[in-house]
Protein backbone atom coordinates (compact mmCIF):
# COMPACT_ATOMS: atom_id res chain seq x y z
CA UNK A 1 0.00 0.00 0.00
CA UNK A 2 1.13 3.39 -0.94
CA UNK A 3 0.36 5.92 1.23
CA UNK A 4 0.73 9.67 -0.54
CA UNK A 5 1.15 12.74 1.24
CA UNK A 6 -1.50 15.21 0.46
CA UNK A 7 0.46 17.47 0.13
CA UNK A 8 3.09 16.39 -2.45
CA UNK A 9 0.67 14.41 -4.08
CA UNK A 10 -1.03 18.24 -4.55
CA UNK A 11 3.07 19.76 -5.61
CA UNK A 12 3.11 16.48 -7.91
CA UNK A 13 -0.34 17.40 -9.63
CA UNK A 14 0.98 20.59 -10.22
CA UNK A 15 4.54 20.02 -11.49
CA UNK A 16 3.39 17.23 -13.92
CA UNK A 17 1.88 20.53 -15.94
CA UNK A 18 -0.48 17.88 -17.32
CA UNK A 19 -3.66 19.04 -15.49
CA UNK A 20 -6.51 20.79 -17.51
CA UNK A 21 -5.65 24.52 -18.08
CA UNK A 22 -9.40 24.62 -16.05
CA UNK A 23 -7.72 23.78 -12.57
CA UNK A 24 -5.47 26.47 -12.02
CA UNK A 25 -8.16 29.04 -12.76
CA UNK A 26 -10.18 31.24 -10.25
CA UNK A 27 -13.78 29.66 -9.46
CA UNK A 28 -15.10 32.41 -11.54
CA UNK A 29 -12.93 31.92 -14.44
CA UNK A 30 -14.30 28.79 -14.90
CA UNK A 31 -18.01 29.96 -14.82
CA UNK A 32 -18.63 28.30 -11.24
CA UNK A 33 -19.91 29.76 -7.78
CA UNK A 34 -17.28 29.65 -5.79
CA UNK A 35 -17.53 27.90 -2.21
CA UNK A 36 -15.94 29.19 0.71
CA UNK A 37 -16.38 27.42 4.07
CA UNK A 38 -15.68 28.57 7.70
CA UNK A 39 -14.95 26.34 10.63
CA UNK A 40 -15.98 28.32 14.28
CA UNK A 41 -18.57 31.22 14.74
CA UNK A 42 -16.63 32.93 16.75
CA UNK A 43 -15.26 36.67 16.17
CA UNK A 44 -13.22 35.63 13.54
CA UNK A 45 -15.46 32.95 11.39
CA UNK A 46 -19.06 34.87 12.19
CA UNK A 47 -17.05 38.34 10.72
CA UNK A 48 -15.46 36.58 8.13
CA UNK A 49 -18.87 34.69 7.01
CA UNK A 50 -20.42 38.34 7.26
CA UNK A 51 -17.96 40.12 5.02
CA UNK A 52 -17.75 37.28 2.82
CA UNK A 53 -21.79 36.77 2.22
CA UNK A 54 -22.01 40.83 2.62
CA UNK A 55 -19.77 41.94 0.45
CA UNK A 56 -19.80 39.40 -2.61
CA UNK A 57 -23.65 40.25 -2.84
CA UNK A 58 -24.14 36.39 -3.56
CA UNK A 59 -21.16 35.98 -5.83
CA UNK A 60 -19.88 33.47 -3.56
CA UNK A 61 -21.63 30.31 -1.37
CA UNK A 62 -20.61 30.68 1.97
CA UNK A 63 -21.25 27.95 4.76
CA UNK A 64 -20.60 28.69 8.66
CA UNK A 65 -20.09 25.55 10.50
CA UNK A 66 -20.67 25.83 14.44
CA UNK A 67 -21.69 23.70 17.14
CA UNK A 68 -23.71 25.90 19.45
CA UNK A 69 -26.56 27.68 17.98
CA UNK A 70 -25.91 30.23 20.89
CA UNK A 71 -22.59 31.61 21.28
CA UNK A 72 -21.61 33.45 24.36
CA UNK A 73 -18.66 35.48 23.51
CA UNK A 74 -15.38 35.00 25.83
CA UNK A 75 -15.14 38.75 25.63
CA UNK A 76 -17.14 40.62 28.39
CA UNK A 77 -17.75 37.34 30.59
CA UNK A 78 -15.60 38.55 33.15
CA UNK A 79 -18.29 41.16 33.27
CA UNK A 80 -20.62 38.59 33.78
CA UNK A 81 -18.75 37.22 36.62
CA UNK A 82 -18.28 40.69 38.22
CA UNK A 83 -21.83 41.17 38.27
CA UNK A 84 -21.67 43.85 35.85
CA UNK A 85 -23.87 42.36 33.02
CA UNK A 86 -26.22 39.41 32.88
CA UNK A 87 -25.31 36.15 30.98
CA UNK A 88 -27.70 36.37 28.20
CA UNK A 89 -25.99 39.85 26.81
CA UNK A 90 -23.26 38.11 26.15
CA UNK A 91 -25.71 35.35 24.02
CA UNK A 92 -25.81 35.60 20.57
CA UNK A 93 -27.54 33.68 17.39
CA UNK A 94 -26.32 32.98 13.88
CA UNK A 95 -30.75 33.42 12.67
CA UNK A 96 -29.47 36.99 11.52
CA UNK A 97 -26.11 35.60 9.12
CA UNK A 98 -28.97 33.07 7.84
CA UNK A 99 -31.66 35.04 7.13
CA UNK A 100 -30.23 38.46 6.16
CA UNK A 101 -26.90 37.42 4.42
CA UNK A 102 -27.96 34.24 3.05
CA UNK A 103 -25.09 32.43 4.82
CA UNK A 104 -25.53 28.74 4.96
CA UNK A 105 -25.43 27.68 8.87
CA UNK A 106 -24.63 24.08 10.10
CA UNK A 107 -24.60 23.56 13.07
CA UNK A 108 -22.24 20.44 13.74
CA UNK A 109 -18.39 19.73 14.60
CA UNK A 110 -16.10 19.81 11.97
CA UNK A 111 -14.28 16.92 12.10
CA UNK A 112 -11.65 16.78 9.67
CA UNK A 113 -10.03 18.74 6.85
CA UNK A 114 -9.15 17.13 2.90
CA UNK A 115 -6.81 19.55 2.11
CA UNK A 116 -6.08 17.43 -1.32
CA UNK A 117 -10.00 16.82 -2.23
CA UNK A 118 -11.13 20.26 -0.21
CA UNK A 119 -13.68 19.16 1.79
CA UNK A 120 -14.67 19.52 5.33
CA UNK A 121 -16.35 15.94 6.90
CA UNK A 122 -18.76 16.74 9.90
CA UNK A 123 -19.87 15.03 12.83
CA UNK A 124 -22.75 13.53 10.82
CA UNK A 125 -20.50 12.39 8.38
CA UNK A 126 -21.75 14.36 5.76
CA UNK A 127 -18.75 16.39 3.43
CA UNK A 128 -18.81 19.55 2.30
CA UNK A 129 -16.46 21.31 -0.34
CA UNK A 130 -14.19 24.52 -0.42
CA UNK A 131 -12.44 26.32 -2.88
CA UNK A 132 -11.24 28.09 -0.20
CA UNK A 133 -11.36 27.17 3.83
CA UNK A 134 -11.63 29.64 6.58
CA UNK A 135 -10.59 28.30 9.88
CA UNK A 136 -11.50 30.46 13.04
CA UNK A 137 -11.60 27.68 15.95
CA UNK A 138 -10.10 29.54 18.93
CA UNK A 139 -8.20 27.56 21.25
CA UNK A 140 -8.01 24.24 23.11
CA UNK A 141 -6.76 23.63 26.85
CA UNK A 142 -3.75 22.01 27.54
CA UNK A 143 -5.00 20.69 30.90
CA UNK A 144 -1.73 18.70 31.64
CA UNK A 145 -0.12 21.72 31.90
CA UNK A 146 -0.27 22.25 34.97
CA UNK A 147 0.55 19.15 37.32
CA UNK A 148 -2.43 17.93 38.64
CA UNK A 149 -5.24 19.50 36.52
CA UNK A 150 -7.21 17.77 33.56
CA UNK A 151 -10.32 18.35 31.58
CA UNK A 152 -12.35 16.26 34.81
CA UNK A 153 -10.78 19.07 37.05
CA UNK A 154 -12.67 22.12 35.20
CA UNK A 155 -15.69 21.64 37.09
CA UNK A 156 -14.08 22.02 40.44
CA UNK A 157 -11.39 24.86 39.52
CA UNK A 158 -13.19 25.97 35.94
CA UNK A 159 -10.80 27.68 33.59
CA UNK A 160 -14.06 29.47 32.27
CA UNK A 161 -11.41 30.27 29.63
CA UNK A 162 -14.30 29.61 26.67
CA UNK A 163 -17.04 31.67 28.31
CA UNK A 164 -20.64 29.89 28.66
CA UNK A 165 -21.25 27.33 31.61
CA UNK A 166 -17.60 27.82 32.86
CA UNK A 167 -18.00 31.35 34.00
CA UNK A 168 -21.83 30.56 35.15
CA UNK A 169 -19.61 27.87 37.60
CA UNK A 170 -17.43 30.04 38.75
CA UNK A 171 -19.38 32.58 39.22
CA UNK A 172 -21.57 30.77 41.41
CA UNK A 173 -18.05 29.31 43.34
CA UNK A 174 -16.76 32.59 43.75
CA UNK A 175 -19.82 33.94 45.01
CA UNK A 176 -20.56 30.86 47.59
CA UNK A 177 -16.99 31.35 48.95
CA UNK A 178 -16.76 30.84 53.14
CA UNK A 179 -16.62 33.83 54.58
CA UNK A 180 -12.68 35.57 54.81
CA UNK A 181 -12.18 32.79 52.34
CA UNK A 182 -9.34 32.71 49.44
CA UNK A 183 -9.72 32.49 45.44
CA UNK A 184 -6.59 31.41 43.61
CA UNK A 185 -6.03 32.45 40.00
CA UNK A 186 -3.83 30.48 38.41
CA UNK A 187 -3.29 32.22 34.44
CA UNK A 188 -1.70 30.58 31.68
CA UNK A 189 1.78 31.01 30.10
CA UNK A 190 2.51 33.35 27.10
CA UNK A 191 0.99 33.23 24.25
CA UNK A 192 -2.95 32.64 25.36
CA UNK A 193 -5.95 34.05 24.67
CA UNK A 194 -6.68 37.68 25.49
CA UNK A 195 -3.79 38.65 27.66
CA UNK A 196 -5.58 40.82 30.03
CA UNK A 197 -8.39 39.07 30.71
CA UNK A 198 -7.17 37.06 33.89
CA UNK A 199 -5.97 40.17 35.57
CA UNK A 200 -9.73 41.83 34.55
CA UNK A 201 -11.00 38.81 35.77
CA UNK A 202 -8.79 39.31 39.42
CA UNK A 203 -10.78 42.87 39.35
CA UNK A 204 -14.30 41.53 38.46
CA UNK A 205 -13.66 38.82 41.76
CA UNK A 206 -12.16 41.26 43.85
CA UNK A 207 -15.36 43.43 42.55
CA UNK A 208 -17.44 41.09 44.11
CA UNK A 209 -15.80 40.12 47.26
CA UNK A 210 -15.11 43.64 48.40
CA UNK A 211 -18.74 43.87 48.50
CA UNK A 212 -20.39 40.25 49.58
CA UNK A 213 -16.98 39.01 51.36
CA UNK A 214 -14.78 41.77 52.32
CA UNK A 215 -12.22 39.95 54.59
CA UNK A 216 -11.86 37.33 51.68
CA UNK A 217 -8.38 37.26 50.12
CA UNK A 218 -7.33 36.96 46.14
CA UNK A 219 -3.59 34.95 45.50
CA UNK A 220 -2.84 34.99 42.18
CA UNK A 221 0.05 32.03 40.90
CA UNK A 222 1.43 33.77 37.77
CA UNK A 223 3.75 31.23 35.49
CA UNK A 224 4.95 34.89 34.29
CA UNK A 225 7.43 37.70 35.62
CA UNK A 226 4.93 40.15 34.09
CA UNK A 227 1.42 40.96 32.28
CA UNK A 228 -0.54 43.36 30.28
CA UNK A 229 -1.51 46.41 31.61
CA UNK A 230 0.53 45.28 34.95
CA UNK A 231 1.18 49.19 36.06
CA UNK A 232 -2.82 49.93 35.60
CA UNK A 233 -4.31 46.53 37.23
CA UNK A 234 -1.88 46.91 39.90
CA UNK A 235 -3.12 50.64 40.48
CA UNK A 236 -6.29 49.80 40.38
CA UNK A 237 -6.38 46.91 42.58
CA UNK A 238 -4.25 49.05 45.72
CA UNK A 239 -7.24 51.63 44.87
CA UNK A 240 -10.14 49.87 44.89
CA UNK A 241 -9.48 46.47 46.77
CA UNK A 242 -6.28 46.73 49.34
CA UNK A 243 -4.96 43.97 50.60
CA UNK A 244 -7.25 41.62 48.84
CA UNK A 245 -4.84 40.69 45.77
CA UNK A 246 -1.54 39.16 46.46
CA UNK A 247 0.65 38.74 42.69
CA UNK A 248 2.85 36.32 43.33
CA UNK A 249 5.02 35.60 40.07
CA UNK A 250 6.92 32.41 38.82
CA UNK A 251 10.33 33.72 40.26
CA UNK A 252 9.01 34.12 44.03
CA UNK A 253 6.87 30.87 43.97
CA UNK A 254 8.53 28.47 41.81
CA UNK A 255 5.53 28.01 39.98
CA UNK A 256 2.74 25.68 40.63
CA UNK A 257 4.43 22.01 41.28
CA UNK A 258 1.14 20.20 41.71
CA UNK A 259 -2.86 20.76 42.44
CA UNK A 260 -4.68 18.23 44.40
CA UNK A 261 -8.34 18.34 43.79
CA UNK A 262 -9.64 16.81 46.86
CA UNK A 263 -8.40 19.15 48.72
CA UNK A 264 -8.14 22.18 47.02
CA UNK A 265 -4.54 22.36 47.84
CA UNK A 266 -2.01 24.09 45.37
CA UNK A 267 1.22 23.44 45.90
CA UNK A 268 4.32 26.33 44.74
CA UNK A 269 8.05 26.06 46.21
CA UNK A 270 7.13 28.60 49.43
CA UNK A 271 3.81 27.86 50.35
CA UNK A 272 0.73 25.08 50.12
CA UNK A 273 -2.55 27.50 49.27
CA UNK A 274 -5.53 26.08 50.21
CA UNK A 275 -8.07 27.73 47.88
CA UNK A 276 -12.43 28.12 48.54
CA UNK A 277 -12.73 28.43 45.13
CA UNK A 278 -9.97 28.83 41.88
CA UNK A 279 -9.82 29.50 38.84
CA UNK A 280 -6.82 27.30 36.59
CA UNK A 281 -6.18 28.25 33.24
CA UNK A 282 -3.75 26.33 31.57
CA UNK A 283 -1.67 27.09 28.98
CA UNK A 284 -3.19 26.74 25.23
CA UNK A 285 -2.96 25.57 21.42
CA UNK A 286 -5.14 25.91 18.33
CA UNK A 287 -8.17 24.23 18.30
CA UNK A 288 -7.33 20.94 17.44
CA UNK A 289 -9.24 20.69 13.89
CA UNK A 290 -6.04 23.13 13.06
CA UNK A 291 -4.12 19.64 13.65
CA UNK A 292 -6.56 17.52 11.86
CA UNK A 293 -6.18 19.87 9.03
CA UNK A 294 -2.23 19.46 8.81
CA UNK A 295 -1.87 23.39 9.47
CA UNK A 296 -0.52 23.79 12.41
CA UNK A 297 3.55 23.95 13.55
CA UNK A 298 3.88 23.42 17.27
CA UNK A 299 0.87 24.23 19.17
CA UNK A 300 -0.33 27.34 16.65
CA UNK A 301 -0.56 27.69 12.56
CA UNK A 302 1.70 29.99 10.51
CA UNK A 303 -0.03 32.59 8.40
CA UNK A 304 0.76 34.59 5.01
CA UNK A 305 0.34 38.31 7.27
CA UNK A 306 -0.90 39.68 4.21
CA UNK A 307 -4.01 37.22 3.28
CA UNK A 308 -4.26 34.85 6.37
CA UNK A 309 -3.28 32.03 4.56
CA UNK A 310 -2.30 28.98 5.92
CA UNK A 311 1.57 28.77 5.51
CA UNK A 312 0.96 25.08 5.06
CA UNK A 313 -1.69 25.17 2.47
CA UNK A 314 -2.79 28.13 0.50
CA UNK A 315 -6.57 27.34 -0.06
CA UNK A 316 -6.81 27.57 4.16
CA UNK A 317 -7.04 31.08 6.19
CA UNK A 318 -6.56 30.50 9.76
CA UNK A 319 -8.10 33.04 12.01
CA UNK A 320 -8.11 34.62 15.21
CA UNK A 321 -6.38 33.05 17.94
CA UNK A 322 -5.37 29.51 16.66
CA UNK A 323 -2.90 31.83 13.85
CA UNK A 324 0.60 32.76 14.68
CA UNK A 325 -0.57 37.03 14.09
CA UNK A 326 3.26 37.78 15.97
CA UNK A 327 1.94 41.29 17.27
CA UNK A 328 -1.13 41.07 17.35
CA UNK A 329 -2.58 39.62 20.49
CA UNK A 330 -5.35 36.78 20.69
CA UNK A 331 -8.37 38.65 21.04
CA UNK A 332 -11.98 39.27 19.53
CA UNK A 333 -10.86 42.14 18.51
CA UNK A 334 -7.79 41.12 16.72
CA UNK A 335 -9.89 38.00 14.63
CA UNK A 336 -12.48 40.63 13.81
CA UNK A 337 -9.63 42.74 12.25
CA UNK A 338 -8.10 39.43 10.52
CA UNK A 339 -11.09 38.01 9.46
CA UNK A 340 -11.47 41.41 7.23
CA UNK A 341 -8.72 41.43 5.71
CA UNK A 342 -8.91 37.72 4.68
CA UNK A 343 -12.35 38.06 3.46
CA UNK A 344 -10.90 40.92 0.99
CA UNK A 345 -8.55 38.63 -0.10
CA UNK A 346 -10.61 35.13 -0.30
CA UNK A 347 -12.65 37.52 -2.44
CA UNK A 348 -10.05 38.90 -4.59
CA UNK A 349 -8.98 35.12 -5.64
CA UNK A 350 -12.67 33.75 -5.74
CA UNK A 351 -14.45 36.63 -7.88
CA UNK A 352 -11.79 38.95 -9.00
CA UNK A 353 -12.51 42.00 -6.68
CA UNK A 354 -9.77 44.83 -5.73
CA UNK A 355 -7.38 43.68 -3.01
CA UNK A 356 -5.96 46.41 -1.22
CA UNK A 357 -3.59 46.76 1.22
CA UNK A 358 -4.42 45.02 4.46
CA UNK A 359 -4.19 46.84 7.57
CA UNK A 360 -5.06 45.54 10.96
CA UNK A 361 -6.48 46.83 14.25
CA UNK A 362 -7.01 45.98 17.88
CA UNK A 363 -8.10 47.68 20.84
CA UNK A 364 -8.19 45.58 24.44
CA UNK A 365 -10.79 47.36 26.98
CA UNK A 366 -9.99 45.70 30.74
CA UNK A 367 -12.29 46.96 32.87
CA UNK A 368 -10.45 47.41 36.95
CA UNK A 369 -13.83 48.31 38.74
CA UNK A 370 -17.01 49.59 38.05
CA UNK A 371 -16.80 52.54 35.70
CA UNK A 372 -13.03 52.27 36.24
CA UNK A 373 -11.87 51.00 32.56
CA UNK A 374 -8.54 51.37 30.78
CA UNK A 375 -7.97 50.44 27.48
CA UNK A 376 -4.53 49.61 24.86
CA UNK A 377 -4.66 49.50 21.12
CA UNK A 378 -2.54 49.11 18.14
CA UNK A 379 -2.73 49.56 13.95
CA UNK A 380 -1.00 46.97 12.27
CA UNK A 381 0.73 45.86 8.77
CA UNK A 382 1.22 43.12 7.21
CA UNK A 383 5.22 42.48 7.23
CA UNK A 384 6.49 39.58 4.75
CA UNK A 385 7.15 37.58 7.48
CA UNK A 386 5.28 38.55 10.06
CA UNK A 387 2.29 40.97 11.36
CA UNK A 388 4.00 44.57 12.64
CA UNK A 389 2.75 47.14 15.09
CA UNK A 390 2.67 50.68 13.18
CA UNK A 391 0.92 52.36 16.08
CA UNK A 392 0.00 51.78 19.44
CA UNK A 393 -0.94 53.45 22.59
CA UNK A 394 -1.91 52.46 26.12
CA UNK A 395 -4.30 54.02 28.68
CA UNK A 396 -1.75 56.27 31.95
CA UNK A 397 -1.77 55.55 35.23
CA UNK A 398 -3.64 58.43 37.33
CA UNK A 399 -5.56 59.15 35.15
CA UNK A 400 -9.22 60.99 36.52
CA UNK A 401 -12.40 59.05 37.28
CA UNK A 402 -14.34 61.36 34.26
CA UNK A 403 -11.56 60.09 31.46
CA UNK A 404 -12.54 55.91 33.25
CA UNK A 405 -15.87 55.97 33.11
CA UNK A 406 -15.69 57.49 29.73
CA UNK A 407 -13.40 54.80 28.80
CA UNK A 408 -15.62 51.92 30.42
CA UNK A 409 -18.95 53.63 28.12
CA UNK A 410 -16.99 53.44 25.46
CA UNK A 411 -16.27 49.64 26.20
CA UNK A 412 -20.09 48.71 26.71
CA UNK A 413 -20.46 50.56 23.27
CA UNK A 414 -18.13 48.67 21.48
CA UNK A 415 -19.23 45.55 22.52
CA UNK A 416 -22.97 46.50 21.05
CA UNK A 417 -21.20 47.31 17.62
CA UNK A 418 -18.80 44.56 17.49
CA UNK A 419 -21.28 42.10 18.48
CA UNK A 420 -23.67 43.54 15.46
CA UNK A 421 -20.36 43.43 13.06
CA UNK A 422 -20.31 39.64 13.36
CA UNK A 423 -23.87 38.73 13.98
CA UNK A 424 -26.10 40.82 12.42
CA UNK B 1 6.37 22.71 6.77
CA UNK B 2 6.16 23.73 2.71
CA UNK B 3 5.43 27.00 2.53
CA UNK B 4 2.41 28.36 0.48
CA UNK B 5 3.13 30.06 -2.43
CA UNK B 6 1.43 33.23 -2.36
CA UNK B 7 0.13 35.51 -5.72
CA UNK B 8 -1.36 38.06 -4.19
CA UNK B 9 -0.56 41.71 -5.46
CA UNK B 10 -2.30 44.73 -4.23
CA UNK B 11 -4.21 47.19 -6.24
CA UNK B 12 -1.33 49.90 -5.73
CA UNK B 13 -2.81 52.31 -3.25
CA UNK B 14 -1.73 55.95 -3.85
CA UNK B 15 -3.33 59.55 -3.61
CA UNK B 16 -3.51 59.64 -7.30
CA UNK B 17 -5.69 56.85 -7.61
CA UNK B 18 -7.89 57.23 -4.76
CA UNK B 19 -7.98 61.27 -4.57
CA UNK B 20 -12.03 61.16 -5.41
CA UNK B 21 -12.57 58.51 -2.60
CA UNK B 22 -12.94 54.68 -4.47
CA UNK B 23 -16.25 53.54 -3.54
CA UNK B 24 -14.40 50.27 -3.05
CA UNK B 25 -11.34 51.32 -1.12
CA UNK B 26 -14.06 53.47 1.16
CA UNK B 27 -15.82 50.74 1.84
CA UNK B 28 -12.66 48.52 2.68
CA UNK B 29 -11.19 51.01 4.99
CA UNK B 30 -14.64 51.66 6.65
CA UNK B 31 -14.66 47.93 7.78
CA UNK B 32 -12.38 49.30 10.43
CA UNK B 33 -14.28 51.86 11.78
CA UNK B 34 -17.92 49.79 11.88
CA UNK B 35 -16.05 47.47 14.70
CA UNK B 36 -17.17 50.12 16.73
CA UNK B 37 -19.33 52.88 14.56
CA UNK B 38 -22.24 50.83 13.57
CA UNK B 39 -25.43 52.47 11.60
CA UNK B 40 -26.65 53.30 15.05
CA UNK B 41 -25.79 54.96 17.80
CA UNK B 42 -24.34 52.29 20.55
CA UNK B 43 -24.44 54.09 24.08
CA UNK B 44 -21.16 56.63 23.69
CA UNK B 45 -20.00 55.69 20.59
CA UNK B 46 -21.02 58.14 18.10
CA UNK B 47 -23.14 56.77 14.13
CA UNK B 48 -21.18 57.95 11.38
CA UNK B 49 -23.14 56.79 8.75
CA UNK B 50 -24.71 60.03 6.96
CA UNK B 51 -22.08 62.32 8.49
CA UNK B 52 -21.24 65.27 6.38
CA UNK B 53 -18.37 64.74 4.02
CA UNK B 54 -16.14 68.06 5.21
CA UNK B 55 -17.09 67.77 8.99
CA UNK B 56 -16.05 63.82 8.50
CA UNK B 57 -12.98 65.09 6.87
CA UNK B 58 -11.94 67.91 9.50
CA UNK B 59 -12.35 65.68 12.71
CA UNK B 60 -10.36 62.83 11.22
CA UNK B 61 -7.65 65.28 10.76
CA UNK B 62 -7.92 66.96 13.93
CA UNK B 63 -8.21 63.42 15.86
CA UNK B 64 -4.43 62.69 13.67
CA UNK B 65 -2.88 65.82 14.38
CA UNK B 66 -3.51 64.71 18.52
CA UNK B 67 -6.09 67.99 18.55
CA UNK B 68 -8.73 65.75 19.85
CA UNK B 69 -7.96 63.40 22.48
CA UNK B 70 -9.70 59.57 22.09
CA UNK B 71 -6.33 57.94 21.69
CA UNK B 72 -7.62 55.12 19.93
CA UNK B 73 -9.36 57.70 17.48
CA UNK B 74 -5.84 59.22 17.17
CA UNK B 75 -4.46 55.41 16.53
CA UNK B 76 -6.88 54.74 13.90
CA UNK B 77 -6.64 58.44 11.67
CA UNK B 78 -2.72 58.07 12.45
CA UNK B 79 -1.80 55.96 9.54
CA UNK B 80 -4.97 57.84 7.44
CA UNK B 81 -3.38 59.52 4.33
CA UNK B 82 -5.73 62.69 2.89
CA UNK B 83 -6.86 60.36 0.16
CA UNK B 84 -7.85 56.97 2.75
CA UNK B 85 -9.81 59.81 5.09
CA UNK B 86 -11.40 61.41 1.96
CA UNK B 87 -12.14 57.88 0.83
CA UNK B 88 -13.66 57.21 4.13
CA UNK B 89 -15.90 60.92 4.08
CA UNK B 90 -16.92 60.39 0.31
CA UNK B 91 -18.19 56.41 1.64
CA UNK B 92 -20.08 57.11 5.42
CA UNK B 93 -21.54 60.56 3.75
CA UNK B 94 -23.34 58.50 0.83
CA UNK B 95 -24.75 56.34 3.24
CA UNK B 96 -28.46 56.84 5.17
CA UNK B 97 -27.88 58.20 8.72
CA UNK B 98 -29.47 56.56 11.74
CA UNK B 99 -33.42 56.69 12.16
Amino acid sequence: MVIVDRRKFTTGLLGLGAVSAGLNLPAYAQGKKPKVVVIGGGAGGATAARYLAKDSKGAIDVTLIEPTRKYYTCFFSNLYLGGLRDYESIGHTYEALAAGHDVNVIHDWAVSVDGAAKTVELGSGAKVAYDRLVISPGIDMKYDSVAGYSIEAQDTMPHAWKSGTQVALLKSQVENMREGGTFVMVPPPNPFRCPPGPYERISMIAHVLSKKNPTAKIIVLDPKEKFSKQALFEEGWQKHYPDMVEWIPASVSGGVKNINMDTMEIETDIDTFKADAASVVPAQKAGAICDRAGITDGDWCPIVPATMQSKADENIHVLGDASVASAMPKSGFSANSQAKVAAMAIRGALTGSKVFEPRFANTCWSLIDANDGVKVGANYKAGAEKIEVADNFISKTGEDAGLRKATYEESESWYTAISADMFS
Amino acid sequence: MRAATVAFSYVCVTGAVFAEGDPEYGQYLSSECVTCHQSAVTGTIPAIAGMNEDGFISLMKLYRSKQLENPTMQTVAMRLSDEDIAALAAYFSALKPPD
